[in-house]
């Protein structure tokens, strides 16, 4: 089902400048505008609304109609979903009564764009209200191990497992195993899992295939989670990022075949277009130069993993790659991240930030094989 | 699959299968945030333009045809699509919706009404275009506070560009800072103070400025004997420059030309390279005048340029344009008062013609070639 097609936008999208008027105009009476989910009647969504709306709005519902908005701004990659949801949740989450289970929507909401601090906040008045929600530990848990500070995820990831989640609880295990030198007994934890489902414990299994050098095996791992969650766009990203190594260019391009490209895919698609020399490359740059500027205005958190790949891979500007890569180690800690400061610095021959880094890497005991420069 | 559980409702398994649900959910929030949504998150785009004494303000408001379909159901026949004429049949609904939510004062509050309705194109996103006309009877610093779907959600924002007598704004209401305010404009005084201040620093910290009137300084003083020659002759010269780079500032500032930067940049170090060459022929001297005038248009281009970087001054030109000037001609006279006593006790001696002339006139030439390489 490809659900993303659903929110294509009209083919009018020429880039309108940022700051200042737009061109206006006025269509002809039957011109398509925009495409919109088309109403069905039984519609999960619709029908909570209508329910709500005709009064009955408690705590059960606004959390099914919370999740609902989620999973529906996932699918579509439509972010005013999560707009929404916050809308939904914010009368509920300022009482102190708030359950567990709706701190953790809004905590989902907050880490979404990025504001891991205000989330992980979320998620620690979720584990006092009630420690036995094991969404509020796996979720913080996982904010902690985005950001490289494994020790802290791991008591909640045992949490997790002691609640008798065992999918999600040996997910969460392994990515601190992953991240603190154990890989192997990472791996030898989720390949048991690796049939149950979960594009997740796949992403994660890629990972640490990549890692070893195993890269077709990390392809395989992706592609299986695309299979499972076509949405996921870490995963499709990451597979970009694999097949554009070993030059598979066509097939990347067929993976970003998608309306909406989010910024970090974009960026795939300008790395894609830089190595083929494609004229499209400038109006790609174009598109991402409006979202850096939107953003800026917007006072939204960067993105700086993304601004750094365009300034490595595309600009071919170490120093700002640099930059942008040291600012967003600060925040973000998975392999990608380091590749990106490591990549970064050994352009540069950069000394002081290659010492830290190895000194990060030894403290940690993260493995990479693409790391070996590094650590020599 | 998800929907199947979910509408089965907390009976049943309820709790159980909900928290598995809200699990996974989690865990896939966490991979799905970790690249960022292509397209704008609930922006809006208001331009403001009060530049008449009249108290008329010109404003539109672009609103995304995705977030009002939200507020008011655009897809009257459900079908997913949304055409024009969809959205006209809502035009009354929408424009009360956007004024409701908007306020224009000035001292007072003024009258809104809406004006035309039109499609623009923003990040690729189709937005109605309201214009929306506001009659203000009292006067005062303009305020804005436009705050539709902003109470909402924070991460709502309003993008404003405005346009005021004394000068362009930009910011972003958002729903901690729903309202903006025209800031005082500073006084004649003060701006004109100011901008002397700007003057004198760019030629100071303008290496490349300073370059130039060193070179067109050094040899006034080889040929002749008395001071009150050597001071003509440097009169005559300063005042060159200073008149054509006056002419080309102004032409420049009030947009009468218009000039890149980089031509100009590269002209600025071409300017040392010819005055370090006409240095080291004595015969070339009767050129310096017609050189120091000539050169001394292109300069006015450059300092056009810094005043530029310097941003919006209020639309007060005269103070602004002379301040800047004036403070470029007693940073001249300082470098001149500096200089002036040194090269008179030097240039008795046969050092300063045979060696130390020919020798910094080389090695600024030099550094103009060099810049002019890093410019080109």
């Amino acid at each position: 089902m490809n659900v993303a097609s659903q929110v294509a936008t009209v083919a009018l999208a020429l880039v309108a400048s940022v700051v200042g008027a737009a061109e206006r105009l006025r269509p002809a009476a039957d011109a398509h505008v925009l495409t919109v989910p088309a109403r069905i009647s039984d519609d999960p969504i619709a029908v909570l609304e209508r329910q709500m709306r005709g009064g009955a709005a408690d705590a059960r519902r606004v959390e099914e109609l919370a999740t609902l908005y989620l999973e529906r701004a996932r699918q579509l990659r439509e972010p005013r979903y999560f707009t929404r949801a916050e809308t939904l949740l914010q009368p509920w989450i300022a009482s102190d009564a708030a359950s567990a289970s709706l701190l953790n929507l809004q905590a989902d909401i907050l880490q979404n764009r990025h504001d891991f601090a205000a989330a992980r906040d979320m998620l620690d008045r979720a584990v006092r209200r009630d420690p036995r929600n094991a969404g509020s530990r796996l979720l913080r848990a996982t904010v902690n191990g985005v950001q490289g500070r494994f020790e802290e995820a791991r008591p909640d990831c045992l949490a997790v497992l002691a609640l008798g989640e065992t999918l999600a609880g040996s997910a969460c295990l392994a990515q601190v195993l992953g991240g603190t030198g154990r890989v192997a007994a990472a791996e030898a934890l989720l390949r048991p899992l690796q049939d149950r489902g979960s594009a997740w414990v796949l992403s994660l299994l890629a990972d640490f295939a990549d890692r070893r050098g195993d890269t077709a095996g990390a392809e395989r791992h992706l592609r299986n989670a695309l299979a499972l969650q076509a949405y996921d766009e870490a995963a499709r990203s990451a597979l970009c990022d694999l097949l554009i190594e070993r030059g598979a260019l066509t097939e990347v391009m067929e993976l970003l075949d998608l309306p909406n490209l989010s910024y970090g895919l974009l960026v795939r698609a300008a790395r894609v277009q830089a190595l083929r020399r494609d004229p499209a490359l400038s109006r790609t740059r174009r598109q991402l130069a409006e979202l850096e500027s939107l953003a800026e205005r917007r006072g939204d958190v960067p993105h700086l993993r993304e601004q750094a790949m365009l300034a490595l891979d595309v600009e071919h500007d170490a120093d700002r790659a640099l930059t942008l890569a040291k600012a967003n180690f600060a925040t973000q800690r998975e392999a990608l991240d380091v590749r990106l400061l490591a990549r970064a610095a050994l352009t540069l021959k950069d000394r002081a930030t290659l010492a830290d880094l190895k000194q990060w890497l030894t403290s940690t005991g993260f493995e990479d094989r693409r790391l070996t420069a590094v650590r020599s | 699959m998800a929907h199947e559980h979910r509408l089965r409702g907390p009976q049943a398994h309820g709790s159980q299968i909900v928290s598995t649900l809200r699990l996974i959910a989690a865990i896939l929030a966490i991979l799905v945030s970790m690249s960022v949504h292509g397209h704008a998150t609930s922006t809006s785009y208001l331009v403001a333009t009060d530049t008449t004494a009249d108290g008329n303000v010109r404003i539109t408001w672009d609103l995304s045809v995705a977030e009002l379909h939200w507020a008011v159901d655009l897809d009257d026949d459900g079908d997913g699509r949304i055409r024009w004429s969809e959205i006209e049949a809502h035009r009354a609904e929408i424009g009360s919706l956007a004024l409701d939510h908007l306020l224009v004062a000035k001292g007072g509050r003024c009258d809104t009404r809406p004006d035309d309705f039109l499609l623009a194109t923003r990040g690729g996103e189709p937005h109605v275009s309201l214009g929306i006309h506001a009659r203000c009877r009292t006067r005062g610093p303009l305020e804005l506070s436009a705050d539709l779907f902003l109470r909402e959600s924070a991460s709502q924002r309003t993008l404003i560009d405005v346009t005021t007598a004394s000068g362009e704004f930009t910011a972003a209401l958002s729903p901690g800072a729903p309202r903006w305010v025209e800031p005082e404009s500073p006084s004649v005084l003060a701006s004109f103070a100011m901008f002397v201040a700007q003057g004198t620093w760019h030629v100071w910290i303008g290496y490349d400025h300073l370059a130039f009137l060193v070179l067109l300084l050094l040899p006034s003083v080889r040929f002749r004997s008395g001071l009150g020659e050597v001071s003509r002759e440097l009169l005559q010269i300063v005042s060159a420059f200073t008149v054509a780079h006056s002419i080309t500032l102004a032409l420049a500032v009030t947009d009468a030309v218009r000039l890149p930067v980089r031509p100009v940049e590269m002209a600025i170090a071409a300017s040392i390279v010819v005055a370090g060459a006409l240095n080291l022929s004595p015969a070339a001297s009767r050129w310096r005048l017609p050189l120091a005038f000539g050169f001394g248009l292109v300069h006015g281009f450059g300092f056009a340029n810094a005043l530029a970087e310097i941003g919006s001054h209020g639309g007060r030109l005269v103070p602004v344009l002379a301040g800047f000037n004036i403070g470029v001609e007693l940073a001249q006279l300082s470098v001149i008062a500096v200089l002036l006593p040194l090269l008179l006790r030097m240039r008795a001696s046969p050092f300063y013609a045979a060696r130390f002339l020919p020798a910094a006139s080389m090695a600024m030439m030099l550094a103009g070639a060099a810049w002019f390489a890093a410019r080109a």
